[in-house]
């Protein structure tokens, strides 16, 4: 029993990560339609820079998740701007095959780089992991440290869509974007800061990264984002809720599967999508639209 | 150019891509058989077949159909590993002359394919269910369990792959597969099938109405699709003789993916242009050492923001509308290189005939 | 926007024609050209850094001394290195690119027994031999054809060692192992260490494994936990190998680390954190404290080059160099593959990391290296055999 909720709580701390990205993506896809293979890469991009300013003296913790989070951002609106905003209003694929090229082309480039390079570079202690224990449950400070944090994020997205004007913006976007632009809402803002605030969370889901597993290298968001993105579908993509509630259920779930086998972990994953999938076919909070004729 | 086209031109359809088939072939027999371009591009010639063979299966279910597939590769690699078991442990003893060892790899092939498409089948109707995105993903995780599933099976070495598969996948093999492939898409596409899989993607619900059975429609482009990808799977073994599950990642589905919407969704020509460019482009980029990667994915996103329809647009060659011109609406949704390119010819042509015939006018 | 991408593209060809044209050597001077196939991009891309580096060491030191002197005339050696970012396909598109359009006289590479096996059929076929550095599954050899050689150990003779120094050397008797059975390297060296273990008498508790991509080992390292044996094994790719010693040590558990060749990697004290490893064994077809003269100039010329240590990937690919070179001169001739072929096989040289002849497998024949890591840094033993 103890074991089970041992496993839990790494589930928990797995899945906290997964689902700052899996908002990410859920985000951007509720507004513009894009699946955003490159917002793991905006993560990889984050904890990088979490690492150049830890080699700085005198930087601590709070420094290396602001300045990850402000990168992350401005490179999601960044690539936004150049590559993603021309394919607004084409066919959905074609705007996939251009997110792919923007990730492979951040990923190579990163490796061409001289100071990031293809060697991995190993991550800086940022906070003292001090385990104690509770019930015969080892937790250590680096745990509870995560998920609090993350439950904090998730709190305060809940808060900005929910409540504030531009959350109200952004749901009705999401709802119908010629309307509410005929209502007046300014669209690309409204998407410039959709983007922004997901990758915010792609930097704090990359220091996260970087303390859980502290080796870097370049190709760590296409690892991440993929799962990230199949918790959001599991969620229902384009559906906040979904996302947190999609993101930690995978956590769990891949900390328990490969508890039993291993073997078959990324495909007990995939199993579990096509169920959740096949049973709601639009995820666990997704609302199924229907064909207007 | 248009001069000799008009040379292959009856009864108001041209023969031009009839008489090039067989033109290019020789001409690629002879480059290979005398050594004129090595064992290298040879490769990537017969890969950029193979790769074309898969993008136009996929085009069946994506371009025509209007479902999105995401999982090709899982598809290839059944076709893969069924036929290279089969050259390799079942028909081993009687492939002992040059004829028969074709005749029974073309016989492995075929049973590649029929796996592949059994398994089409059985991914296809629960599919059906879903709609776009939430379709594409299923398809992903459907290829990737298969993925798992080869690492797990004895027979197919599980990590280790199956190695030293014959080297079968000749130039005529794959040159006359994507010529079959080419002409048998073709024939379904202007089937009654074909037609309805057509009526599906423009309008689902008066597909319906007008009597169409789509759900038997969309399951159908997914067995041929599958079936025609296996086959493709079955040539690619036969190409690289050695293959395991990693070769068939989702890398490999989203890159087929890739040559489709690149080239041109909707159109097999372009489908096949689109996988011939993209297996060439990172080839020649080898020079560029670790820049190579990085030119080739920015060359890749440029074109896509230029032409989002493709490269080769909605293009069809010849022989794939029987010869017959293409009509007014074709034209209008054409943004291709080569279609924007023949307008300004035309354009010209007509300025340059109308030149003097207007200066005369005015004397 | 268009005129860009124009502009872009016509560039890039520029660039390739212009790149392919200069490794000509018109300048009178004889050039001999070997050819470089690892991965250089891709998530292996550090071993491929690490291989190059070797192999530019061989290089510098080869045409320092006034390049190779074969049937009386002087050759430089120059290096032309295709990337084959770990995938079987890639493999044989570097293969053939180095075959047919670079026509080098050998190639060394590549670094993983998947890729070797796609390609090594090609060069068997264009009579091209191929030195592979650390493809070390059994049948590599065998399915690469008569001119594929290497320079590493075979992983049951890796495994046969690592259980004679887990059993004998440490006096351990029980404990668990952990791998990766997506991967065959892993996979096939955990076989034969379990086997030649428990034939020696000791006992295997647990049998861990993690499938690809996996990044979290907690669930089995609590597995493993609970048996409470005296060591854990564990050996895989050596990228994937700092996470989990994290992981054993953020849960508490204070089994002795044992491992592998991949251990020895001038990162892993960094990456897996230097206290993390103290006291853990492994074995290595190198060691840079060997007290060998040759390994210690071959060290410190190393050092003066890179500014850090050599590890096994880089050795094997210096080895790989090294006997190319001296069967190039051996053999007196650019024009007789087959005679090249021969001259490898009938290699008789001392290296670095010993003295070093090929078996009928085309495999080498060499001892071992038992290493500790002490303050991050890992100190020689002895030799095992």
């Amino acid at each position: 029993m103890s074991q089970l909720i041992q496993l839990l709580i790494y589930g928990l701390q797995l899945g906290a990560v997964y689902a700052l990205v899996a908002l990410g993506y859920t985000m951007v896809y509720g507004i513009v339609r894009l699946i955003n293979s490159a917002h793991g890469d905006f993560l990889m991009l984050g904890a990088y820079t979490a690492f150049f300013i830890s080699l700085l003296n005198g930087a601590g913790l709070v420094a290396c998740i602001l300045g990850a989070m402000l990168a992350s951002g401005i490179i999601a609106v960044t690539a936004d701007l150049l590559a993603f905003k021309p394919m607004r209003d084409q066919p959905k694929f074609t705007a996939l095959i251009t997110a792919l090229g923007v990730s492979t082309f951040i990923q190579n480039l990163s490796r061409a780089l001289p100071f990031i390079g293809p060697i991995p570079k190993p991550f800086p202690t940022l906070l003292e992991s001090r385990p104690f224990e509770v019930a015969g449950i080892t937790v250590t400070t680096v745990q509870i440290f995560m998920i609090v944090l993350a439950t904090i994020l998730l709190l305060l997205l809940s808060y900005i869509v929910g409540k504030t004007k531009i959350g109200r913006a952004m749901r009705a976007v999401a709802l119908d974007r010629d309307a509410s632009a005929l209502m007046g809402v300014d669209i690309n803002r409204v998407i410039t800061i959709t983007f922004f605030i997901g990758g915010c969370l792609a930097g704090v889901g990359g220091v996260f990264y970087g303390i859980m597993y502290p080796t870097l290298e370049v190709s760590i968001g296409s690892f991440l984002g993929n799962k990230a993105f199949i918790a959001a579908v599991i969620g229902g993509i384009g559906n906040i809720k979904g996302a947190m509630v999609g993101g930690i259920l995978m956590g769990v779930i891949e900390i328990y599967a490969t508890s039993i086998n291993a073997d078959v972990g990324f495909g007990v994953f995939y199993l579990f999508l096509i169920i959740i999938l096949l049973v709601k076919p639009a995820g666990l909070f997704g609302k199924l639209t229907t064909e207007k004729v | 150019m248009q001069q000799i086209k008009k040379l292959f031109y009856r009864n108001g359809k041209s023969y031009f891509s009839y008489v090039m088939i067989p033109v290019l072939f020789l001409v690629l027999m002879a480059a290979f058989q005398l050594d004129l371009i090595n064992t290298y591009w040879q490769t990537i010639i017969l890969l950029s077949g193979i790769n074309g063979i898969v993008a136009m299966s996929l085009n069946l279910i994506n371009g025509i159909t209007g479902q999105s597939c995401l999982g090709q590769a899982g598809f290839m690699s059944i076709g893969a590993y069924v036929s290279a078991m089969c050259t390799k442990l079942v028909f081993d003893g009687f492939m002992t002359s040059g004829f028969s060892s074709y005749l029974f790899f073309i016989i492995s092939l075929l049973i590649g394919g029929a796996a592949a498409s059994l398994i089409g089948l059985l991914i296809g109707i629960p599919s059906l269910r879903l709609r776009g995105d939430y379709l594409a993903i299923i398809t992903l995780g459907f290829s990737e369990i298969i993925r798992v599933a080869w690492r797990v099976i004895p027979p197919a070495g599980r990590a280790m792959g199956l190695n030293t598969i014959p080297k079968l996948s000749t130039l005529p093999m794959v040159f006359i597969s994507v010529v079959i492939v080419m002409l048998v898409l073709r024939n379904f596409t202007n089937s009654r099938f074909g037609r309805s899989c057509i009526a599906v993607r423009e309008n689902e619900l008066a597909g319906e109405t007008m009597g169409i059975n789509t759900t038997r429609i969309k399951v159908l482009a997914f067995v041929l699709s599958a079936f025609i990808a296996g086959v493709g799977g079955g040539l690619y073994a036969h190409m690289m003789t050695f293959i395991n599950p990693d070769t068939f990642n989702q890398i490999k589905s989203t890159d087929m993916v890739l040559y489709l919407y690149a080239g041109g969704v909707g159109s097999f020509s372009s489908a096949l242009l689109g996988a011939t460019v993209f297996s060439f482009l990172p080839e020649v980029l080898r020079s560029l050492g670790e820049w190579r990667l990085v030119i080739y994915s920015l060359s890749l996103v440029l074109i896509m923001i230029n032409r989002p329809k493709g490269i080769f647009g909605k293009h069809e060659f010849g022989f794939m509308r029987y010869g017959e011109p293409e009509n007014i609406h074709m034209k209008a949704e054409n943004s291709g290189i080569l279609s924007s390119l023949f307008q300004k010819l035309a354009y010209r042509r007509r300025k340059a005939e109308r030149a003097p015939a207007a200066g005369k006018g005015d004397q | 926007m268009k005129k860009f991408l124009a502009l872009l593209l016509a560039l890039a060809m520029v660039f390739s024609v212009t790149a392919c044209g200069g490794g000509g050597g018109d300048d009178g001077e004889k050039v001999i050209k070997i050819g470089l196939c690892q991965p250089m991009t891709g998530s292996m891309a550090a071993s491929g850094t690490y291989s190059k580096q070797g192999v530019d060491l061989a290089i510098q030191q080869i045409n320092d001394a006034g390049g190779l002197d074969i049937g009386g005339e002087k050759y430089t050696v120059e290096l032309v290195v295709q990337d084959n970012e770990g995938k079987t396909d890639v493999t044989i598109n570097a293969f053939n690119k180095l075959i047919g359009d670079d026509k080098v006289t050998a190639i060394i590479g590549t670094n993983s027994s998947g890729t070797t096996k796609a390609a090594g059929p090609l060069a068997t076929e264009a009579k091209v031999p191929v030195v592979a550095t650390t493809a070390t599954a059994a049948d590599v050899t065998q399915v690469g054809g008569e001119y594929v050689f290497r320079s590493c150990w075979i992983d049951p003779y890796q495994g046969y060692l690592a259980a004679k120094m887990a059993y004998e050397l440490l006096g351990l008797r029980k404990g668990a192992v952990l791998f990766n059975n997506a991967d065959d390297y892993s996979t096939s060296i955990k076989d034969v260490f379990v086997e030649s273990f428990e034939e020696m008498g000791g006992e295997v508790m647990t049998q861990a494994y993690a499938g690809a991509d996996v990044k979290d080992f907690k669930a089995q390292l609590t597995a493993i936990d609970e048996f409470d044996g005296e060591f854990i094994f564990i050996e895989a790719q050596a990228a994937e190998i700092p996470l989990p010693i994290q992981q054993i040590k953020e849960l508490g558990m204070d089994e002795m680390l044992l491992g592998a060749a991949s251990w020895d990697s001038e990162l892993l004290p960094e990456l897996a954190g230097a206290d993390n490893i103290e006291g853990s064994y492994f074995i290595s077809t190198f060691s840079p404290q060997s007290q060998d003269p040759l390994a210690v100039e071959y060290v410190a010329a190393f050092q003066e080059a890179y500014d850090n240590l050599p590890n096994n990937q880089s050795t094997m690919s210096y080895n790989a160099m090294m006997i190319i070179a001296d069967a190039l001169e051996r053999c007196g001739t650019l024009d007789d593959p087959e005679a090249l072929r021969d001259a490898i096989a009938a290699t008789d040289i001392d290296l670095p990391s010993g003295h070093l002849v090929f078996d009928e497998n085309r495999d080498p024949q060499v001892t071992g290296n038992v290493l500790t890591y002490e303050n991050g840094t890992p100190v020689f033993i002895q030799t095992i055999s």
